[in-house]
């Protein structure tokens, strides 16, 4: 227990210190030798709370009312001071409390805005994202767009090589057939000369050697006109058939085809066959328009003897009656 | 007795004055209300551990001022109502305190969380 004069002249002289405490008086009450401890260690809590500098500016109201309280109990009586240090006790405990909510509150308020922060990271990182997938999407449709050209200029010179390739082969078919044509032309023209020369050669030329046997007329177109075993006639005999054939006219006409006896029977009766036809062929296309009748009679009827060579050349002869 | 009259009469005065000053003190219903105030405020805090038992200090104290006041006893009551509000007061930072550590700490995770997942994982 305190004595009750001290207490008194103590409470007054804190009561004074108290006073000029409102302006940051702990060390002025400090200097007290006979400071109260129990006030002195609540206020060594409150100045290191003030001295806490992520505390500053906590718990305002709460510090404000410990100071009251710690001022108070610094100038209670003795009998109010038991209750006196119960409240200022409690609310030096409560300043810290508060002091400690109010930065968890500040800190809890930072981390939401960093979780903002987090999420707008984000939110740019998957646009930044987004953004590179679409150039790269936009590259690559880019690059199939430069195939597909590539592509269609190669279709299209492909084509092009594939339509003057066939615009080539339609000239040289058209050259072909200008030429074929060309041949075509030169050749009828040579038959066209050759023909002429023909008709001039049958206009001069003498008619084959002929007798008269009642009122017909035979002409004995002789054996050196035919090559020896062959159909065709020389070009000299050729010209007197042609001759002949203008003398014919439109009068009915028998030829009859001769071999010499060499030779099988049977293969000198189609040869005598073969220029017998030879020649009435000769007498049509020159213009003799009646009928003509061809015969192969082999080496029947000879007119001079095999024996000889002389007599088989003319028993080698094609016979043509003019009725 | 002349001398013991003033002596008397001071004594008189003194006791008069006593007796006087505790009937002069009006019932402290302000402090009471504000007492109760704070024990619901800290109340819907829901303290744990020496917030709850600030708390409950609070309570008995205001129930004895609650007591005391019924008793005509102001001036007790009133210094009862003051102590109780004061441990309320401790109650409700204490209680305050505890859940913003919780909601720091939740946070805190959160973000790490977060981080992790939208901002490392993804890279």
């Amino acid at each position: 227990m305190r004595p009750f004069r001290s207490v008194r002249i103590h409470a007054l002289a804190r009561g004074l210190a108290v006073a000029a405490a409102l302006a940051l008086v702990a060390p002025a009450l400090a200097a007290d030798d006979e400071i109260d401890p129990v006030v002195a260690r609540l206020q060594a809590q409150l100045a290191q709370l003030d001295r806490d500098a992520q505390l500053a500016g906590m718990g305002g109201v709460e510090r404000l009312k410990a100071q009251q309280a710690v001022q108070a109990l610094a100038i209670a009586k003795s009998k109010e001071y038991a209750s006196a240090q119960f409240v200022a006790e409690r609310r030096v405990r409560a300043a810290i409390a508060a002091a400690q909510a109010d930065a968890l509150a500040r800190q809890s308020s930072e981390l939401d805005r960093e979780r903002d922060q987090i999420m707008v990271a984000a939110a740019r990182r998957d646009a930044d994202a987004a953004r590179r997938d679409a150039e790269r999407l936009r590259m690559q449709n880019l690059a199939r767009q430069e195939e597909a050209e590539r592509e269609r200029v190669a279709a299209a010179e492909t084509f092009a090589l594939a339509e003057q390739a066939k615009a080539d082969a339609e000239q040289a078919r058209r050259l072909a057939a200008s030429r074929a044509r060309e041949a075509a032309l030169a050749r009828e023209e040579a038959e066209l000369a050759n023909s002429l020369v023909a008709e001039a050669l049958a206009a001069d030329a003498p008619l084959p050697p002929s007798r008269s046997v009642g009122p017909a007329t035979v002409y004995t177109l002789a054996g050196s006109a035919f090559a020896s075993g062959r159909a065709a006639l020389t070009t000299e005999a050729n010209a007197s058939l042609r001759r002949l054939a203008m003398e014919i006219g439109g009068r009915n006409v028998e030829v009859v085809g001769y071999t010499d006896s060499q030779g099988a029977a049977a293969a000198n009766q189609a040869l005598s066959l073969r220029r017998a036809e030879a020649v009435a062929a000769i007498l049509k296309e020159s213009g003799a328009s009646g009928s003509i009748r061809t015969d192969g009679r082999g080496a029947a009827d000879p007119v001079a003897d095999n024996g000889s060579a002389e007599g088989r050349a003319a028993n080698r002869r094609v016979e043509i009656t003019v009725r | 007795m002349t001398r013991n009259l003033p002596a008397g009469l001071a004594a008189a005065f003194l006791l008069a004055a006593l007796l006087g000053g505790c009937a002069s003190v009006p019932p402290p219903t302000a402090e009471l209300d504000a007492a109760d105030r704070a024990i619901r405020t800290a109340d819907a805090l829901e303290p744990r551990g020496p917030a709850q038992q600030a708390l409950d200090e609070a309570r008995q104290r205001l129930a004895a001022a609650r007591d005391a006041a019924s008793r005509k006893r102001h001036a007790e009551a009133l210094v009862a109502a003051q102590q109780a509000e004061a441990a309320a007061a401790v109650a409700a930072a204490e209680a305050r305190r505890a859940t913003l550590e919780a909601e720091v700490d939740s946070k805190a995770a959160r973000n790490a969380e977060l981080r992790r997942r939208l901002l490392v994982q993804g890279d």
